[in-house]
């Protein structure tokens, strides 16, 4: 099945500036369903290439971005999903993807993305010591005194 | 959990003089078999992404190729694409055609550096200490063509900042006849040392269905057969122009993925000897001077994505329409590579637990120390080295 059609439930796919490069926009809660569908359609044949997010400080939300490549269609499909920055939630996909890992790991660490049902956040993970409460991508963020 | 006492782990990095990065790994290990590791990251963590909202789109070239020594060109080569998507500029044919020639050069000399650093891994020192003087030929090249000898800021917004004279041409074949002879060699040696076969074969075992689970990249995913390569399935550049063979192997194993990159090496010279053959002429960059250059860019997204010699590396560049960019966000292939392929390291030996990392394509180091966890009453007591050698063992 192509990729427009898997996903027409879901919303317009639209085309990026290069002709294989995807982008749709969907609910927060509809990213688990979506991951598995892609993955039981292209069994073998995908992976999951970055976790974006992006504050939108005016807007008030956090846009992720989970971008995959589908190898058999040799299709760059981005997902892109909006959740509040005062509760940014979202759940985790590292069980239908382990290669998600790292990904949200490195998000919660910069951006505080808390991804429900990843049992490797840990806070600091890349950060120092003195900056595990911090998140340091955020746009209101101010470096504190050590 | 086993019948023994104790779990003994054992500390690997962040500092030695053999490691590339610091980086540490925390093995947790039952007599000589690895049941659990964890990899404690971080230490080398700059702030590229923060920093690069806060300088314009033009200073940024400059701090995205410092991310990395070795793959720097790459790096810039990404983040130009995602900002010519950004602003959709075109790229003129000379110019595409200069960028692959130097993002080839940049694949052979890190992928003989690889080799080589495996070869030390395994203690076979002299064939080190060759691959590295045949790789200062690959060195030369980079200079002679980009300027520098290893950060060659050689990528601009819209093309390249400098021209390849015909003349460096006849220079470049004579190298690359050089180093296509001496790869002949070490493919030789690589597959059919004895000593080489039995440290790196059936050691550090990933499958196809599991390298792309764990989102593994480049040659490490391809050593699992994974047709994973962005030339191919993304292509950038001039790399829907040039024919070249995507290189994958059925094993898996720590050989596989090191034969996969003495294979790309001659697929890279074959890709030089095109460009250099059909290289286009014309200007390269897209206006008349260099000062026309926009200053601005549009208020939008847009994505980079190349084959650097580790793997996929992607550049997603959010813009206001500002000066700065909104966001950059930064994915080099060793963040998937290292932190999801611990699971190859898993009920191995300590000993290939080396080999299994330089395979990936960074380096590792001995112990000093150990922590030795008693499993009764869940304490950790360190152990100086000098003390656990003269000690009676331990279990």
């Amino acid at each position: 099945m192509v990729l427009k059609d898997l996903l027409s439930d879901y919303g317009e796919l639209k085309k990026y500036r290069k002709d294989n490069r995807f982008h749709i926009t969907v609910a927060p809660t509809l990213i688990r369903e979506i991951t598995s569908k892609l993955v039981k359609e292209y069994k073998d044949g995908i992976y999951i290439s970055t976790i974006t997010p992006v504050d939108l400080i005016k807007e008030g939300v956090i846009e992720v971005n989970y971008e995959f490549q589908i190898l058999p269609e040799k299709t760059f499909l981005v997902v892109k999903t909006r959740i509040p920055r005062d509760k940014s939630e979202i759940d985790s996909i590292v069980d239908i993807l382990p290669g998600a890992k790292v990904l949200e790991q490195e998000a919660y660490d910069l951006m505080g993305v808390y991804f429900r049902g990843n049992p490797y956040l840990r806070k600091p993970f890349l950060l120092p010591e003195h900056m595990a409460q911090e998140t340091p991508l955020r746009k209101d963020w101010k470096p504190s005194k050590r | 959990m086993s019948k023994n006492k104790y779990l003994v782990e054992i500390p690997v990095g962040p500092q030695h003089p053999a490691l590339h990065e610091p980086i540490s790994l925390r093995l947790k290990v039952e007599g000589e078999r690895v049941v659990q590791v964890d990899v404690v990251a971080g230490y080398n963590h700059r702030g590229v992404e923060w920093l690069a909202e806060r300088k314009t789109f033009y200073q940024d070239l400059f701090l995205v190729a410092r991310t990395c020594g070795i793959c720097n060109a790459v790096h810039g080569a990404s983040y130009v694409q995602a900002v010519e998507d950004l602003a959709g500029i075109e790229v003129p044919p000379r110019a595409r055609y200069l960028r692959a020639l130097v993002m080839e050069l940049e694949r052979i000399h890190s992928h003989i550096l690889v080799l080589a650093v495996m070869a030390e891994v395994i203690g076979f020192e002299s064939l080190f200490m060759l691959m590295m003087r045949d790789r200062e030929r690959v060195m030369y090249l980079k200079e002679l063509v980009t300027g520098n000898r290893v950060h060659a800021d050689y990528m601009f917004i819209g093309g390249v900042r400098r021209d390849l004279p015909s003349e460096k041409i006849d220079k470049i074949k004579k190298n690359i006849d050089y180093i296509e002879e001496r790869m002949k060699e070490y493919k030789k040696i690589w597959s059919e040392d004895p000593i080489i076969l039995k440290r790196t074969q059936e050691v550090g075992v990933a499958s196809k269905s599991q390298a792309l689970a764990h989102s593994l990249v480049g040659p490490v995913a391809r050593g699992s057969n994974v047709k994973s390569d962005i030339r191919y399935i993304d292509p950038y550049d001039a790399y829907d122009e040039i024919p070249f063979n995507v290189i994958t192997r059925d094993e898996g194993d720590s050989w596989a993925r090191m034969m996969v990159r003495i294979d790309e090496v001659f697929e890279s010279i074959s890709i030089i000897r095109y460009i250099l053959e059909h290289l286009p002429s014309g200007p390269i960059i897209p206006w008349k001077n260099i000062k026309l250059a926009p200053r601005k860019f549009p208020k939008g997204e847009g994505i980079g994505r190349v084959e650097a010699p580790r793997g996929e590396l992607l550049y997603h560049v959010f813009s206001d329409g500002s000066m700065k960019p909104y966001r950059v966000k930064i994915r080099t292939p060793s963040v998937l590579n290292i932190h999801n392929g611990v699971f190859m390291m898993l009920d191995q030996h300590i000993a290939d637990i080396p080999v299994i990392f330089v395979s990936f394509d960074p380096c590792i180091s001995c112990t000093e120390r150990v922590t030795v966890i008693d499993l009764k009453t869940n304490e950790k007591k360190l152990i100086p080295w000098r003390k656990l050698v003269k000690e009676k063992p331990l279990g």
